[in-house]
């Protein structure tokens, strides 16, 4: 469903949304017109609009609606030219939510799924379109659409790190930065680097909102600024609402996020001296012993449990950077006389119990390529809910290929969870990958470019090697067949 | 219950009130569906089920169905459903009792961190027992065990664990007279886990399969099911019937390999 094919002022008009422009000048003129009568609005650019409604909510059949929006704007476009106002109010109250990429909206709607349970209203998690589960944003929007809306409530992410580990880093990064903005507490722990550092690196968000700049700008100019909506300059500028925290933000890579803005939410760091001074254990790591305890007493303190009943809920992230990397006393599964070590596999079992029985989301970044054995490997992935691996083409051949120029490495998605459900909701393509730009990391389908060499003489090899099918989650497959479905 | 699945496998009330061991074996695509059926299909014929999970919460089961049709705290009520939280009592028995479970299973590790198959089994039991002794009417039984093989990955050496089956099927056929199911992974690369499906497998009376596709993840066929019927001492050749499947969000649809409703 294209939105492009209606041009965007019509359909601004018709939906009578909040309109928040880039431009300094229009949002304020923009803003009061749109809310305030339902009136038609000019707006003046076309490219990177944010509208915002000021109900948010989510909806289950948003295409639905959307669809039946679209059409009655088709049928009945001449009866808005002429300007009914209560054509538009009725408009209002209604909404759609749908990121559209080619143009740059974003648009958040008011309905409300009807639940049969009471809905549990944390700022910064939504409930999901697909079951009656808690859903919080990682921080990167486009990972947050192939995951079903966001990461489930209770849940393990396991990111199994690409061969230098930058871009795993760089995930977590985003993770802690979407902690920030939600307010949600965090927890980060990490071995082979400080904390700390990471905190001190989370990329800075981008702020647009256009209350803030409502009120710089009034004070300035009134009379000159309205030169379209000059008729609105009389009616009272609208608030957007700041009751809903939004899901999901859009982050610049190239700045950071200010110290003060981190030191807003609660955080708990646990670096390498303090699982330094665990005590030694015989059938167990005691650095994993210890990070499991430091996690309970964390959502027992933060009353985080699903028993407890604080005042205000909340929501605990837990960060783990690089776990299982050989400061952790890992080898792979294997102990110092080869025999078997399962002592990851048994912290791994215990935080998914204490995580869903609570209020918490962990993402974990585990150094997979350095496990020798496979069958580990396999077994650690089946003990987290969603798995993902990086697979980044830095220092392999793969970097030269014309074929992937474009990005930075394959993003296979291993494991998606099926809570509730009896099938998971699975993203249109599996064959993703990921580009980090100066500003953001996306991650999106793998398009190849077209093949125009003009050389007679082509290399006999087929330039982007057949992605295995046992690589495709939800089902494996040794078998090396040419049908593809 | 899906009806397609009852269909295929043959399952009528007799198959229910006998004795048998059913193992269920999945290798790359999620078996969970199967445990939902057969969850659903005793508790609509009247027998007791006691789950016992080592891979997701109550809430899972009680979503999913409700989505099937069929109301487990309703079950749970009536004494007929009774689970067992074995992910958190698992968990907390071998990370040192760091944990929040509601009973604990500490006997069953020794000092050295090893879990003890015959303290496991006692402890199986006693759950049984306990759920049993609230049913105002002797009626079968069944225990289903969501997946085994996380006894296995923290620690466990197969021979233990296939003590423990061993164990728990002839307690459920001798004295119980009851049916137990038991899930496992089928992976070719994890030796250990490998040969305790293969004993599974031999030791069912009905073995099930789930599969992926070989050529990949399809929207329309998510895998292969795979049944076994192996005969036992009986000289008939074993009987192995296959299809595809295709899940939805209330149902289950089987039907042979290659009639697909898509492609059709």
């Amino acid at each position: 469903m294209e939105v492009g094919i209606i041009p965007i002022p019509i359909l601004i008009r018709h939906l009578g949304l909040v309109l928040s422009t880039t431009e300094v000048e229009t949002a304020a003129e923009t803003t009061a017109a749109a809310v305030a009568t339902g009136f038609p609005v000019h707006c003046t650019k076309q490219s990177s609009l944010k509208l915002t409604h000021p109900c948010q909510a989510t909806s289950l059949d948003y295409q639905a609606t959307y669809q039946s929006i679209l059409n009655e704007v088709k049928f009945n476009y001449t009866e808005f030219v002429k300007g009914k106002p209560a054509y538009f109010k009725r408009f209002l109250n209604q909404g759609v939510t749908r990121p559209c990429r080619n143009i740059g909206i974003e648009m958040t709607t008011s309905f409300q799924k009807k639940a049969r349970g009471k809905v549990l209203q944390i700022p910064g998690a939504k409930p999901s379109l697909y079951n009656n589960q808690l859903l919080v944003s990682t921080g990167i929007p486009s990972l947050d659409q192939l995951l079903g809306g966001g990461l489930a409530v209770g849940t393990v992410m396991l990111v199994e790190e690409d061969t230098f580990g930058s871009y795993a880093r760089l995930l977590l990064k985003y993770f802690c930065a979407e902690s920030v903005m939600t307010g949600h507490s965090l927890m980060v722990s990490s071995a082979d680097n400080d904390p700390d550092q990471l905190l001190k690196e989370l990329p800075r968000p981008i702020l647009d909102d256009p209350g803030v700049k409502d009120e710089a700008n009034i004070t300035v100019g009134e009379d000159d600024s309205m030169k379209i909506a000059w008729r609105y300059r009389h009616l009272p500028k609208f608030q957007s609402s700041s009751t809903a925290v939004k899901f999901g933000h859009y982050y610049d890579l190239s700045k950071t996020m200010e110290d003060d803005l981190v030191s807003t939410i609660n955080v708990k760091m646990i670096g390498s001296e303090d699982i330094i001074q665990s005590p030694a254990c015989n059938n167990h790591n005691p650095k994993y012993l210890h990070l499991l305890k430091s996690i309970q007493e964390c959502i027992e303190v933060g009353g985080f449990g699903t028993s407890a009943t604080p005042e205000k809920r909340n929501i605990l992230r837990i960060a783990m950077h690089s776990l299982g990397s050989p400061l952790w006393g890992e080898n792979g599964g294997l102990q110092p006389d080869d025999h078997y070590d399962p002592s990851l596999i048994k912290f791994l079992l215990g935080l998914r119990a204490i995580l869903r029985s609570s209020f918490g989301v962990c993402v974990v970044t585990i150094p997979t390529h350095l496990f020798c054995d496979k069958a580990f490997i396999n077994r650690v992935e089946r003990m987290c809910d969603t798995v993902v691996h990086l697979d980044s083409f830095v220092g392999s051949e793969r970097e030269k290929n014309p074929a992937y120029k474009e990005y930075h490495g394959l993003f296979n998605i291993k494991k998606l969870p099926s809570l509730n459900t009896l099938v998971c909701h699975m993203p249109e393509s599996l064959d993703l990958a990921f580009k980090l730009r100066r500003k953001k990391f996306v991650i999106e389908k793998l398009h190849l470019p077209p093949d125009l060499s003009e050389t007679a003489s082509r290399s006999q090899e087929d330039p982007v090697p057949k992605l295995a099918a046992g690589s495709s989650c939800g089902t494996g497959g040794s078998g090396k067949s040419k049908l593809d479905f | 219950m899906f009806t397609d699945i009852n269909n295929a496998l043959n399952i009528n009330t007799d198959f229910l009130r006998n004795p048998c061991l059913i193992g269920i074996g999945e290798n790359g695509a999620d078996c969970s569906f199967l445990i939902h059926h057969f969850i659903s299909l005793y508790l609509k014929n009247g027998v007791t089920v006691v789950l016992i999970s080592f891979k997701q919460a109550l809430n899972h089961f009680n979503g999913v169905g409700a989505k099937i049709g069929c109301n487990l705290l309703k079950f749970k009520e009536q004494n007929r459903f009774g689970y067992v939280d074995g992910l958190r009592n698992l968990s907390q028995c071998v990370n040192n009792g760091i944990g929040n479970a509601a009973y604990s299973w500490t006997n069953c590790v020794n000092d050295v961190g090893h879990i003890d198959s015959m303290a496991l089994m006692k402890e199986i039991i006693f759950h049984m027992s306990s759920i049993t002794e609230k049913m105002q009417e002797p009626g079968a039984m069944t225990l289903i065990i969501d997946n085994i093989t996380p006894l296995l990955d923290v620690g466990m050496t197969p021979t233990e664990v296939t003590k423990l089956i061993q164990y728990l099927k002839a307690h459920i056929e001798n004295d119980i007279r009851g049916n137990f199911v038991v899930g496992c992974y089928s992976d070719k690369i994890d030796e250990e886990g490998s040969t305790l499906s293969k004993y599974i497998h031999h030791s069912a009376d009905l073995f099930l399969e789930v599969k992926g596709l070989e050529t990949g993840y399809c929207k329309d066929v998510h895998g292969q099911l795979l049944a076994h019927w192996p005969q036992g001492y009986l000289r008939e050749k074993a009987v192995t019937k296959s299809w595809q499947y295709k899940l939805t969000d209330k149902t289950c649809a089987l039907f042979a390999a290659g009639m697909s409703s898509a492609v059709l």
